[in-house]
């Protein structure tokens, strides 16, 4: 903060660039509680915690994330018009990441149902090619007795 | 990053003819603070377009995993977490050094500034060494994308796994012994991977040799010649780059040697305990799930485009270092170094994402 100081000499001047200075001491901080939260975020994969294992890491990698982004980034001090440019990125990626899940999964029915009828015979014993028919495969040999949800 | 502002307007002064023209601010701008505030929009954009080009890679990920967990918890065992989080600790300190660098740029400070990005250039050098070994030991192991991936079931030898492993794990219950067998087999067939991996890497560190040895005798030729400081920066950036790939080469070679000797049964005691049961009989049941070979796609695909983004990275680090040493930067003009520095934080941002999306599957 102090090293305003510094650049305040020639606020009139065009050859002054205001910023904001972070100081070594933050910097080291945020740089230390990274490298904590990326042991908590190891140790916390050795327990077991069933499905919630992959919110608790995408929870600590989050926490990292804008540690990084704020911080090192400058993005807290940083101009208005920066902060929303990204974070409708990041609002935008997200909105992205879960329609294509919703709609990846909207015709998992249709799929398993029609891979009861019709097993695909040559992919349970040799996998050739990772295509789209083969996507449902394992569920249907794993289960062959369970009838299609409707 | 910044081109308009980083060429002096030299073929423009004539025309504008300028009274006390700065070479440092393009015509086009009233002032610096106008120049910096315009790139780093501009940085701030590119960035963007970089999370949502990841985002589709990350989609890939999501609507594979969501519909295959268990491929994911069958394929991650082959990831090495400690390789994993070592490098996630290298590219952290890098973030570290890059803000410490746009600080010292920010204050004037054109030797802490150069320190510190050559110290990043030598982070992200030993990233992409850990990188080249992990690589190197997936291709040994046949893991490989598409139609080049082998399934580790059907070759090596994990046939011969039978006997060592029975005093360790007496007390050990019946399905954790099978299971600290099965580690054990792992390990014997990971001692003619690693020795073939050894091989690869072998080669690729006798040609890092020649580079550091080449590149080192081009800086110490060039470094006291005060019209050769572009050359003697550049050979000096490569020098810095091999070493650090050398070194992280190196040392995953050499954590992996002492880290397999040292402590190979009490690991695998605690990792057939820490194990849930049902995965356990999960591996046992299908050892293999159809179409593992698409998580090394995914796998292959994300580290392998954030590689790229590394590379790209050290090589506008490089172009920071050049213009360091040739003194282009002061208190009002540093706007390169904060955008290259925004993007390398990006990057840094990227593997913390993928850090526990490929290692961290339990």
């Amino acid at each position: 903060m102090s090293d305003h100081a510094e650049n305040d000499s020639h606020a009139e001047n065009t050859q002054s660039c205001h910023v904001h200075i972070v100081p070594i001491k933050v910097l080291v901080g945020v740089f230390l509680a990274l490298v904590a939260l990326t042991v908590l975020t190891v140790e916390a994969a050795k327990v077991d915690v069933g499905s919630a294992d992959v919110i608790v890491s995408m929870a600590i990698a989050t926490v990292k994330a804008s540690l990084v982004v704020f911080i090192f980034m400058h993005l807290w001090y940083d101009k208005p018009l920066n902060k929303i440019a990204f974070f409708f990125s990041i609002i935008f990626a997200s909105f992205f990441l879960c329609m294509i899940l919703l709609d990846s999964h909207a015709y998992d029915d249709y799929v398993n149902g029609f891979t009861q009828d019709k097993p695909p015979a040559g992919l349970a014993s040799e996998p050739v090619v990772p295509a789209a028919p083969a996507v449902s495969a394992p569920v249907a040999a794993q289960k062959p007795e369970a009838t299609p949800t409707k | 990053m910044n081109t308009a502002a980083t060429n002096p307007t030299d073929e423009h002064a004539d025309s504008h003819d300028h009274e006390h023209h700065d070479p440092r601010l393009a015509h086009h701008f009233d002032s610096h603070q106008q120049q910096f505030d315009t790139g780093k929009l501009g940085i701030w954009l590119f960035l963007v377009t970089e999370v949502l080009f990841f985002s589709g890679l990350f989609g890939f990920y999501a609507v594979y995993r969501s519909l295959h967990p268990e491929v994911f918890l069958y394929a991650s065992q082959f990831l090495d977490t400690t390789l994993g989080a070592a490098n996630t600790v290298v590219l952290l300190f890098s973030s570290l050094t890059m803000a410490w660098g746009v600080r010292c740029a920010q204050l004037g400070q054109t030797r802490g500034l150069l320190a510190c990005l050559v110290i990043t250039l030598a982070c992200a050098a030993i990233f992409l060494g850990v990188k080249s070994f992990e690589y190197a030991e997936k291709a040994h192991h046949h893991l490989l994308p598409g139609n080049l991936y082998q399934s580790p079931e059907n070759h090596g030898p994990v046939a011969d796994a039978a006997a060592p492993a029975t005093g360790t794990t007496a007390t050990a219950g019946h399905g954790e012994a099978d299971h600290a067998h099965e580690q054990l087999a792992a390990d014997h067939s990971d001692e003619s991977l690693f020795e073939k991996t050894k091989h690869t890497l072998s080669y690729i560190s006798t040609a890092l040799w020649v580079v550091i040895l080449l590149s080192g005798i081009g800086l110490a030729v060039l470094f006291k010649n005060p019209n050769k400081k572009t050359l003697a920066a550049v050979a000096g950036c490569v020098l810095i780059s091999a070493i650090g790939i050398q070194l992280g080469a190196y040392a995953s070679i050499g954590y992996h040697h002492f880290g397999h000797a040292a402590e190979p049964t009490a690991q695998e005691i605690e990792m057939a305990k820490t194990a849930p049961a049902e995965y356990a009989k999960q591996t046992e049941k299908i050892p293999e799930p159809l179409l593992a070979r698409t998580f090394f796609s995914v796998y292959f695909c994300m580290t392998g485009v954030h590689a790229i983004h590394i590379i790209g990275g050290m090589i506008a680090i490089s172009w920071l270092i050049v213009r360091t040493v040739h003194g282009a930067f002061t208190t009002y003009y540093f706007g390169a170094v904060d955008f290259i520095g925004l993007y390398w934080h990006l990057v840094d941002l990227i593997w913390i994402y993928l850090f526990p999306l490929l290692y961290l599957i339990n």
